[in-house]
């Protein structure tokens, strides 16, 4: 099943291996039915389009988002739940000095890299998504080195009595009221509306599922890296003298990423579906998708190919992932009932 | 995509641009649209700090750039007031009486010239807005009785070269904090909200929106409790079912449909439902749409039942699963051996023992239908066109109808926050041996 969609990514009609329709091709004749002996296997649309050629578009435009968008939010949820979960409330501590050097070189930070830029980037995200994100990189360049700037002067700040005084930072309280903040919204209706407000091209939207799906994930990684904190192996390699960050990702991270596999593969399903629906309501420019597809049956109910067949890749592919999601929680949670 | 403009747009033909500007300008007032949006911005010094006064948005957009082209901001304004005063001249140039003929021609190039000058307004591209002008120059030179425009284009032309000449560009990178006081829209909306229980009026009609929401509250709540009840009414005995067959091929079977369904969107299942069922086509047993005029006998109950499967399978399926799982974690634990063991009843052990406890993981799920009953389901809704909260949604974020959008949030987020409330009320209350009162 998992097979055949990526068979049908690699028979991408471009290659004219399979069918020998351009997604976008208008043909001449419209609503014919499926396997009727012709070349159109699947049929053709309302609009004259081949179904199984734009099929096989859909499922790129889909596994690249779905991959994309969950390549995003794993990344920010493990990166969280590690900090959460490691440095907690009591762990991450910084002279007073530095501390209050952070605030300034924070906002100067983002004032030179992106306020300053906005243009510039507003102009690089019409142009491209390479444009945009070069430009978006060169602000996190500017803004690093100020706050380095800041970090340093907070350090000279601090030989002072008061300045050096130890404050700590609850990483893991802002970390989970952030959390919650965003689980107490309508992820869907919270997507809907950045991708009207901002025109849905696909790579906002994967931009969009990937910064608001990190929160399961995030919670997972931070209950794995408290357990795994406990472990006598890491209360030696911090006796040993390792530094933090080391025992961060080579010791807490490769024991907490498996049972993470299991919410990542079911994530990768939910932002498929969360694609298909936003293209469904035609929040989606440009490109035909397995959702954008299935909307054109609205109008006309008679054509049940062009319903059926959409949706049954959406749900074939859902269900692969689910598949995988449900095999790996075999191998890696063997406690779990079922 | 501002409603706003989109509502005034109706007057621009037929009547003057000062009564299009006019109409926006009191649906702006009334808004609060020509206040700052919070307490504080962050602007540089070669920025205005009323910045947020210029509609349209492109034109806001447009003016900053120029002024972070250019280094300071009165040149742009002198240039932008200049664009105003020619617009004015343009619309209110009288025409030479002529015959009705040339006089029509002429009227259409006013148009042209108008749309040109507003659309100058909004250009940010030093090249574009050159182009611009010199079509605008080509036109007031060759038609005579556009003459008298040419003083005020003279001064657009002067004023855009003055903009022209770079000045002193550190204005731009001087960060500059501007404190607005509590005149700004994020206090009135929130003073409203907290003083007044008020969230404001919507912008694509005068109604107040709490207004709106009470009256399509009713179907998106509807359709949350039916869906509930039969998920929880079909899913908890199946789940049962399947956790007591653990492993047989009872428990296989359910296992296996229920995934399938868990996989299957909801806005496939409700297309291919209408299509097969309430297709004269086909099958007509059930009307296509919700939404009737007026229903008439059966079809007041045969217009829920389409809807109501596709709302029910998919939390249905989930029920079944949760349920499944926390009965199987139950019934393997000690008490229910010794209770086996001392020879009891096996159906009273399934009911008093295991079912009791098992219960209590679904009384999350539950409380979970509060947030969907505000922002009901944006695709079912759309699909079977019913007039409920979802559907508005989506229409607002489409016309970017902020307030109702904000309305949504806020209730959601509310509910939400008093559904995980209400969820640990119930597990202290079904659950005695859950206490918040001591920190563990």
């Amino acid at each position: 099943m998992f097979a055949s969609v990526f068979a049908g990514v690699l028979a991408h009609p471009q290659t004219g291996l399979l069918v020998p329709y351009g997604p976008e091709t208008t043909l001449g004749q419209k609503n014919i039915p499926p396997f009727g002996g012709n070349s159109h296997y699947l049929g053709t649309d309302q609009s004259g389009h081949d179904i199984l050629a734009s099929l096989i578009h859909g499922a790129r435009v889909s596994l690249t988002v779905g991959l994309a968008a969950v390549g995003l939010a794993a990344v920010i949820g493990i990166v969280v739940g590690l900090m959460a979960g490691y440095w907690g409330d009591r762990r991450f501590r910084m002279r007073r000095g530095t501390a209050l050097s952070v605030i300034p070189g924070a906002f100067f930070g983002w004032f030179y890299g992106f306020r300053l830029m906005r243009f510039e980037m507003m102009d690089a995200a019409t142009e491209s998504m390479g444009a945009f994100v070069g430009m978006w990189l060169q602000g996190v360049i500017i803004a690093a080195i100020i706050v380095v700037f800041w970090v340093w002067l907070g350090k000279m700040l601090s030989r002072g009595k008061w300045m050096g005084g130890i404050i700590y930072f609850p990483v893991d309280s802002l970390i989970m009221r952030i959390i919650e903040v965003l689980n107490s919204l309508p992820l869907l209706l919270v997507i809907i509306s950045l991708s009207a407000i901002f025109h849905g091209s696909l790579w906002l939207i994967v931009i969009v599922i990937g910064l608001t799906g990190w929160t399961g994930l995030a919670r997972l990684i931070r209950a794995e890296t408290l357990r795994i904190s406990e472990m006598g192996y890491v209360e030696s390699g911090r006796a040993l003298g390792l530094g933090e960050w080391r025992i961060i990702f080579t010791h807490i991270l490769p024991n907490a990423l498996p049972p993470a596999l299991i919410v990542i593969a079911f994530g990768i399903g939910n932002a498929i579906l969360a694609e298909s629906a936003l293209s469904f309501l035609h929040l989606v420019d440009g490109t035909v998708t397995w959702g954008s597809l299935l909307s054109g049956t609205r109008s006309n109910f008679s054509a049940w190919w062009v319903g059926v067949f959409p949706g049954m890749a959406i749900f074939l592919t859902v269900l692969s992932f689910n598949l995988i999601g449900e095999k790996l929680r075999d191998i890696f949670d063997p406690h779990h009932v079922g | 995509m501002d409603p706003v403009a989109n509502r005034c747009q109706g007057f621009s033909e037929g009547f003057s641009f000062a009564q299009v500007v006019a109409c926006e300008d009191t649906l702006r007032k009334k808004y609060n649209q020509y206040l700052p949006l919070f307490y504080l911005e962050v602007s540089s010094f070669a920025q205005p700090d009323t910045l947020y006064r210029i509609y349209p948005r492109t034109s806001r957009y447009a003016l900053a750039r120029l002024a972070h082209i250019h280094g300071s901001w009165p040149p742009v304004e002198l240039y932008y007031r200049s664009i105003q005063s020619l617009y004015d001249s343009v619309s209110f140039l009288p025409l030479p009486g002529l015959s009705s003929d040339s006089l029509r021609r002429l009227r259409t190039l006013r148009s042209d010239l108008l749309r040109l000058t507003r659309n100058l307004a909004s250009q940010d591209k030093p090249a574009v807005i050159t182009l611009q002008l010199d079509a605008i120059r080509q036109t007031l030179d060759t038609i005579p009785a556009f003459h008298p425009l040419k003083s005020s284009f003279a001064q657009v032309q002067s004023s855009w070269e003055t903009l022209r000449q770079p000045a002193s560009r550190w204005r731009v990178f001087v960060p500059r904090l501007i404190w607005q006081g509590t005149a700004n829209r994020y206090h009135q909306w929130l003073s409203d909200i907290l003083l007044h229980g008020d969230f404001g009026t919507s912008w694509t009609h005068d109604r107040k929106v709490s207004e709106r929401i009470g009256s399509l509250f009713f179907y998106s709540f509807l359709f949350s409790v039916i869906s509930v009840l039969f998920a929880y009414g079909l899913g908890i005995p199946l789940g049962v079912m399947a956790a007591t067959h653990h492993n047989r091929p009872a428990d296989r079977l359910s296992g296996l449909i229920v995934f399938a369904l868990d996989a299957m969107p909801s806005f496939w299942v409700a297309t291919l439902l209408l299509m097969f069922f309430a297709n004269p086509d086909r099958i007509d047993w059930f009307p296509s749409s919700f939404n009737m005029v007026n229903p008439q006998g059966w079809e007041r109950i045969t217009r829920f039942v389409l809807p109501v499967i596709a709302y029910t399978y998919g939390s249905f399926a989930s029920v079944s699963r949760i349920m499944r799982v926390s009965m199987l974690e139950v019934l393997g634990q000690d008490f229910i051996r010794t209770a086996r063991a001392k020879g009891l009843n096996p159906r009273r052990v399934m009911v008093r023992h295991a079912l009791r406890n098992a219960l209590l993981p679904m009384i999350t799920g539950f409380v979970g239908i509060f947030p969907a009953v505000v922002s009901g389901s944006v695709i079912l809704e759309n699909i079977f066109t019913i007039p409920g909260m979802g559907n508005e949604v989506l229409m607002a974020v489409q016309s970017n109808n902020i307030p109702m959008i904000l309305a949504v949030f806020t209730l959601t987020g509310l509910l939400t926050v008093t559904g995980y409330l209400v969820a640990d009320i119930l597990y202290m209350w079904a659950d005695p041996r859950i206490n918040f009162t001591k920190e563990n």
